[in-house]
C-alpha cells in the first residue's frame, strides 16, 4: 500500500485524494491501524450504572459488550463467543448476572470470562484445558470524566496521553459543575450510505457548511433572531493529537439557541456566572455557543445540543450512527426533557439539521463509484486568518472558525496512524496542562 | 381530557368496535390524511390535527424478553414527540426555500391497512390502529420503504370533521436502515 501522507494527503496544502474515502483496501487499513490501535468511545458511565447493566455496540466493525461487573469495574470485550464465534448478546442493552450462548450455552460472567458450560465434564479427558483461556477477548478500558473509551491495542499509550490537552477543552462540557454528566435514556441508531470520514471530518472543523446546507433549517428557529451567524470575529479551531473543536467565544449559546427552546438559554444563562469562575471566559463560551468538535477518530459532539455521536464503519460507504444527549446531571427533571425534544429536533434522524448533513454526505460517497471521479482531489485548502501562538489555548490553535484548520490536522492525524508501523511512529502532542 | 403519552401506551383495542357508519367516516379520514401527505400538502395535513396535540414516534430496543422495564416509555430518546407547535416549527424548514436537499422534492406513496376503530370512555373520542407503508424514491435510485403500526386517539368535532388527538407511531427498525426520515407519518 502507498504512503499516506504527503501522497494521497497532503496536509500542508490540505489537497486529499478522493480515493481515502472509498478504496476497500484502505478502508481495510482504516480498519487495522485506527480503529483496532486507537482509544475509542463506547458508552458513558451512565449508561452502565449499576453492577449487571451492560450496552453492546462496535469498535471499528468489532462487536463488543459494554458491562459493569459486581467490584463496579467497566468492561470491553468482544461480543462473540470463542467456542465456535457466535454472537453472545443480543440486546442492544440491559440487565443481567451472565451472558449464555445460545449456541452450546457457553456462560460468561460480567468480566468475561467463561464461568461454565452444559456438561462440563465432557472437557475431562482434554489435555490442558483450562476455562480461563477461553473467556471473551477483553479491551482495555479507560475513562476520562464519564466518557468511557477502549483499545484493543496493548501498546496503545495511555487515554490520558492519546486526548492530551484536549481534556482542557472537554472540561468545557463534561467538568462544569461539581455533578458531572449523563446520557438521557435511549440511543437512536441509524445508517448513512456515507464514508464515515465525511461526518468525522465535518464535526471536527467544518462550520463554514452551516453558512448554505443549514440556511433552511435554521430558518425554523434562528429567524427571529436573524438567521445563521458565523464569522471569523472572537472564533477559534483547537486541535490536538488530531481531536478538533471549532468554537466562538462571542456568539454566546449560538448552538443552544438553535434547538429553539428558550428555558434552555435561560437555564445556560443562569449558570454562566459559576462556569466562567470554574472554567475561565473562554470555556464558559464554548459550553453552548457555535461550534463542533470530534475526538479522533469518530466521536462527535455539538456544544449547546449535547448531541454526542459515535460513526461506525460498515464498509467504505456506509457508516453506522450511534447518538445521544448528554445532560448535565444537575439540571432538573424538566430542563432534561427540553434538551431530549431540542436535541431530537435538529440533531437526530428527523432532525432539521440532521437531515441535511446526510444528503449531502451520501452524494459525496456515491460520486466517488466513478472511476475518473475519484482519481480526483479534494480542497480543503481554505487557511486560517492566523495561528494563535499567544499559548493560551492549549494546542494547536488558529484564529477564526471558519477555516479548514482542523480538518487538515485531522488528515494529518489520520496519515500518521495509516503510515505508522506502530504506536512509536504515532507522534504525541505533550501535555501541558 | 388531555391527552398524554402513557395514554397513547394504553391503546390495545380494548373498546367496543364502532358503528358501521362510523367506520367508514374513519377509514375515509385516514385515507384522505394519506393523500395529503403522498401530496405534501402540509398545510391542510396540519388543519387536521388538533391543538392538543400529542405525536409521538419513539425509537426502538432490542431487549431481552425477561427485562424488567418496558421498551418504550416517555422518558426515552425519540424520533418525533411532537406538539402541533413543534410541527409547525417543522414545517418552516420545508417552506423556507432553502431546503437544498429536498430539491428536487422526494416521491412518496403511503399505503394505509389493518384499519380498527373502537370507541373510548369519551363519546367523541374513538381509538383507531392502521398500518401504514412508506414507499420513498428521491432522486435517481434512492428508494426506502417503511412500515409500522399507528395508534391514534381521533374526535370527531361537532361539524363532523375529524381531528387527530394523539399518535403512537411505532416503527419496527431498531437501527434505522435509512439516513433520514423527512416525512411525517
Ligand atoms: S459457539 Fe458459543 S457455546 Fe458454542
Ligand atoms: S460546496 Fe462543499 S461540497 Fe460542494
Ligand atoms: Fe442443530
Ligand atoms: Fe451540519
Amino acid at each position: 500500500m502507498q504512503k499516506i501522507l504527503g501522497n494521497l494527503v497532503d496536509a500542508e496544502k490540505g489537497i486529499i485524494d478522493r480515493r481515502i474515502f472509498c478504496e476497500q483496501d484502505i478502508y481495510e487499513l482504516e480498519l487495522k491501524n485506527i480503529f483496532a490501535r486507537c482509544w475509542n468511545f463506547v458508552a458513558h458511565e451512565s449508561q452502565v450504572k449499576e453492577f449487571g447493566d451492560f450496552i453492546t455496540t462496535y469498535i471499528g466493525e468489532d462487536a463488543v459488550i459494554v458491562t459493569r461487573a459486581k467490584d463496579m469495574s467497566i468492561n470491553v470485550m468482544l461480543n462473540s463467543c470463542p467456542h465456535r464465534g457466535n454472537k453472545v448478546c443480543f440486546a442492544g442493552e440491559g440487565k443481567v448476572r451472565s451472558f449464555v450462548c445460545n449456541y452450546h450455552g457457553w456462560a460468561f460472567g460480567l468480566d468475561g470470562a467463561l464461568n461454565g458450560m452444559p456438561a462440563n465434564e465432557l472437557y475431562d479427558n482434554t489435555p490442558g484445558f483450562d476455562k480461563s483461556d477461553w473467556g471473551l477477548h477483553r479491551a482495555r478500558v479507560e475513562t476520562y470524566k464519564g466518557l468511557v473509551f477502549a483499545t484493543f491495542d496493548h501498546s496503545a499509550p495511555s487515554l490520558e496521553t492519546f486526548l492530551g490537552d484536549f481534556r482542557w477543552y472537554l472540561d468545557a462540557i463534561l467538568d462544569n459543575d461539581d455533578q458531572g454528566t449523563e446520557f438521557l435514556p435511549g440511543t437512536t441508531r441509524s445508517v448513512m450510505d456515507c464514508n464515515w470520514k465525511y461526518p468525522a471530518d465535518n464535526f471536527v472543523g467544518d462550520i463554514y457548511h452551516a453558512l448554505w446546507t443549514h440556511l433552511g433549517g435554521a430558518e425554523a428557529t434562528l429567524a427571529p433572531y436573524g438567521g445563521v451567524v458565523v464569522t471569523n470575529e472572537d472564533s477559534y479551531q483547537a486541535s490536538v493529537n488530531g481531536h478538533g473543536w471549532e468554537f466562538s467565544v462571542a456568539n454566546n449559546f449560538g448552538n443552544a439557541a438553535t434547538m429553539g427552546d428558550k428555558e434552555i438559554i435561560k437555564y445556560m444563562r443562569a449558570r454562566e456566572d459559576e462556569i466562567t469562575a470554574k472554567l475561565g471566559d473562554v470555556r464558559a463560551k464554548m459550553w453552548g455557543s457555535v461550534g463542533s468538535a470530534c475526538i479522533f477518530p469518530s466521536l462527535a459532539f455539538l456544544p449547546g445540543y449535547f448531541t454526542f455521536r459515535t460513526f461506525l464503519p460498515k464498509g467504505p460507504n456506509q457508516t453506522e450512527l450511534h447518538t445521544w444527549t448528554l445532560v448535565p446531571k444537575e439540571a432538573s427533571d424538566e430542563i432534561k426533557d427540553r434538551w431530549r425534544k431540542g436535541c431530537m429536533r435538529t440533531f437526530s434522524p428527523t432532525g432539521i439539521l440532521e437531515m441535511d448533513d446526510g444528503e449531502n454526505w451520501e452524494h459525496a460517497t456515491a460520486a466517488n463509484k466513478g472511476l475518473v471521479t475519484r482519481n480526483q482531489k479534494l480542497c480543503y485548502s481554505m487557511s486560517p486568518v492566523e495561528q494563535d501562538t499567544s499559548g493560551a489555548l492549549p494546542g494547536t490553535v488558529h484564529k477564526g472558525q471558519l477555516t479548514d484548520a482542523n480538518q487538515r490536522l485531522f488528515f494529518k492525524r489520520y496519515g500518521e496512524f495509516m503510515d505508522a508501523e506502530t504506536w512509536d511512529d504515532i507522534p504525541m502532542a505533550p501535555i501541558t496542562r | 381530557m388531555v391527552t398524554t403519552k402513557e395514554k397513547l401506551l394504553e391503546l390495545k383495542g380494548a373498546g367496543n368496535h364502532v358503528d358501521l357508519a362510523t367506520f367508514f367516516d374513519i377509514e375515509r379520514q385516514m385515507y384522505k390524511e394519506a393523500r395529503l401527505l403522498d401530496n405534501e400538502q402540509m398545510d391542510e395535513w396540519v388543519k387536521t390535527l388538533s391543538d392538543d396535540l400529542i405525536y409521538w414516534m419513539p425509537i426502538r430496543e432490542n431487549y431481552l424478553r425477561k427485562h424488567r422495564q418496558a421498551e418504550i416509555t416517555p422518558n426515552r430518546v425519540a424520533l418525533y414527540d411532537e406538539t402541533i407547535e413543534e410541527i409547525k416549527i417543522r414545517l418552516i424548514r420545508n417552506d423556507s426555500g432553502m431546503c437544498w436537499t429536498e430539491d428536487p422534492p422526494t416521491r412518496h406513496t403511503y399505503s394505509i391497512s389493518n384499519v380498527e376503530a373502537f370507541e373510548t370512555d369519551i363519546e367523541n373520542e374513538f381509538e383507531v390502529q392502521s398500518v401504514f407503508t412508506v414507499y420513498r424514491s428521491r432522486f435517481e435510485r434512492d428508494d426506502n420503504t417503511l412500515m409500522g403500526r399507528r395508534k391514534d386517539i381521533l374526535r370527531r368535532k361537532d361539524n363532523g370533521d375529524f381531528e387527530l388527538v394523539g399518535r403512537l407511531i411505532l416503527i419496527q427498525q431498531s437501527t434505522l436502515l435509512t439516513k433520514n426520515l423527512n416525512i411525517f407519518f
